[in-house]
């Protein structure tokens, strides 16, 4: 999906691709999941969806699932017109965010069902293929 | 499944297997957009996460909620949440008021992982290794930096200077 999420804005949006995809590798690497850095509260309650917050300027929302304290798992997005107040009012954002949020019900079932993890060192494991099918996306 | 006495499933020795070997993935398509990236602006975006990181950190050593500190300083909550976003252009006079607030070095720190400098609590310093900068500026200015936190920071290398 966060491939997706590149590859459908980096022609129109490079520069902001590029800053987004750097900003996660240093909270991977350097500075960890400092609450401030993100919106919480995107999607349903219990989803734990996130996004970046917002910097000035920018166009582009990227949604990624909150697991544990030391794991994210990236969704896709796309580009909110200011002219828009939520996400709710355009249908790629919906749909991104509704797909998403889907993912983190599944992986919190396969969590509870011991069939998917967070390893002590924020790595994911997992016993089941989580097949992505075009479809779904659709 | 089998479960253990709490009612929670048990852990595979299979499962177990795949917990201790984590796939890596490699991504042309990421790869291709991370050759894409403007140094400069690396760096100002590492600077600015990190400043808000330190921002962060220690309000939390202080045990100082963001409403404390919004009042201290004189700002809106809404402006201190926007500091600590990583996102913000913090001006000089800023950095300077939070500075004296937080009693945090932030004016001599380089957001660079490089640029790490800690203190130990003998009387010998760690320096980690620089770029271009000579130690004797770090040693004049051990002062302020003594008091701030490298906490969670990498040391690519150390060696040992004495204090006069």
């Amino acid at each position: 999906m966060y491939e997706q999420f590149i590859q459908a804005n980096q022609h129109n949006f490079e520069k902001e691709v590029v800053n987004i995809d750097e900003r996660l590798e240093m909270v991977g690497n350097d500075y960890g999941l400092i609450q401030e850095y993100f919106d919480t509260g995107s999607g349903r309650f219990g989803q734990n969806l996130c996004t970046f917050k917002d910097r000035p300027g920018s166009h582009l929302r990227l949604y990624f699932i909150e697991f544990g304290f030391k794991t994210i798992i990236l969704g896709s997005g796309g580009e909110k017109p200011k002219d828009k107040r939520t996400s709710q009012e355009v249908p790629i954002l919906d749909r991104e965010r509704n797909l998403i949020g889907l993912v983190s019900e599944t992986l919190q079932k396969a969590e509870r069902a011991g069939e998917f993890g967070i390893n002590e060192d924020g790595s994911i494991w997992s016993t089941t293929n989580f097949k992505y099918d075009k479809n779904d996306y659709e | 499944m089998k479960m253990d006495q709490f009612g929670r499933p048990q852990t595979s020795n299979t499962i177990k297997t795949i917990m201790n070997n984590p796939r890596k993935i490699k991504s042309d398509i990421i790869t291709n957009l991370r050759k894409k990236r403007n140094p400069l602006e690396s760096q100002r975006t590492r600077t600015s996460m990190s400043l808000a990181a330190r921002i962060s950190n220690r309000l939390k050593e202080l045990g100082m909620s963001k409403i404390q500190f919004a009042e201290k300083i004189g700002k809106k909550p809404s402006a201190i949440s926007r500091w600590l976003s990583g996102t913000h252009n913090f001006t000089s006079f800023t950095l300077s008021d939070i500075q004296e607030i937080l009693k945090i070095n932030l004016f001599n720190y380089s957001a660079g992982k490089d640029n790490v400098i800690t203190v130990s609590s003998s009387d010998k310093i760690i320096v980690n290794v620089f770029n271009n900068i000579e130690p004797s500026r770090y040693l004049e200015e051990l002062e302020i930096s003594s008091q701030s936190s490298a906490e969670g920071m990498q040391i690519i290398e150390t060696c040992d200077y004495k204090l006069n």
